[in-house]
């Protein structure tokens, strides 16, 4: 498979590369008289239509998936709390987004994006609130870095784990 | 109308301008034949997971075209309408003509 390139790779993550590439190469034919930004929040916004395409045709399926996802990652966040371990809960919630969306290879990285996408807001949300009142905006850059801690490596695992699959697939295309 | 013999009005746009297009009916196009006869605003996220759902109902086929450098070295994916997808949307236009019967709109009375 040839190397993709990262609005490709961002696509691939919810279609297929061929489908990835053909859309890609619409948006960059409409962007040359519409500019970058267009370009880039287009890719954004079709990202997120087949992310949710997902969700929108087997709704009960993915909230299940993503029940489980979500639950693996809290007993990990308590488990590292405990154990006050910020290794063990990168490394732990790394494999459960490895495991979501390897083991369930069309539909897991749709449920491992939603709890990385949760997680992070609701650990980004309960930061501001620990430091309100937020005068400084390091403040506000903190919650957003504890949010980022928080979803990263779920994101990180998932995200390794479905261009694994689809290298696979190619290959055996 | 959300829906029609498996139809969504969307999908009916999208099948319609897809025959009007004949062998040039590709991402770009499409959306530009559906904004050009009805004025709407298609986001390409919108038409392409309808493409794709269309795909999955095998109502449309697609296949790739050749590489080009104003798409960065990116093919087109043209798409035809199947035997299944063309009967889907001639019954889903019969039925609209059913529904128009009797009614006084688009200028006068429909038979």
């Amino acid at each position: 498979m040839p190397k993709l390139s990262l609005s490709a790779a961002l696509l691939t993550l919810f279609t297929s590369p061929e489908h990835g590439e053909s859309i890609e190469g619409d948006l960059l034919e409409e962007a040359r008289s519409r500019g970058r930004i267009w370009f880039w929040s287009h890719l954004v916004r079709t990202t997120l239509a087949l992310w949710w395409k997902g969700f929108s045709e087997s709704p009960l399926a993915l909230l299940g998936l993503t029940v489980v996802c979500g639950a693996a990652w809290f007993l990990m966040a308590v488990l590292a709390e405990a154990d006050d371990s910020p290794g063990l809960f990168v490394l732990g919630t790394l494999l459960i987004g490895f495991v979501c969306a390897r083991a369930v290879p069309v539909r897991g990285i749709h449920a491992s994006v939603a709890v990385a996408f949760l997680a992070g807001l609701i650990i980004t949300g309960a930061s501001i609130l620990n430091h309100l009142p937020a005068e400084r905006v390091t403040d506000l850059m903190l919650a957003l870095a504890d949010g980022a801690y928080a979803a990263g490596p779920l994101l990180l695992g998932s995200i390794v784990a479905r261009h694994q699959v689809v290298r696979k697939a190619a290959r055996a295309h | 109308m959300s829906d029609t013999h498996g139809l969504g009005e969307f999908e009916q746009l999208v099948l319609l301008s897809i025959l009007r297009l004949g062998d040039n009916a590709y991402g770009v196009r499409i959306r530009a034949e559906i904004t050009e006869h009805t004025g709407r605003n298609v986001a390409p996220g919108a038409l392409y997971t309808t493409l794709q759902r269309l795909e999955e109902k095998v109502f449309v086929t697609s296949r790739l075209g050749d590489p080009t450098p104003e798409r960065g070295g990116r093919a087109k994916r043209y798409y035809k309408v199947s035997a299944a997808g063309l009967k889907a949307v001639e019954r889903a236009q019969q039925a609209y003509q059913s529904l128009l019967k009797g009614l006084e709109l688009l200028g006068g009375t429909h038979a």
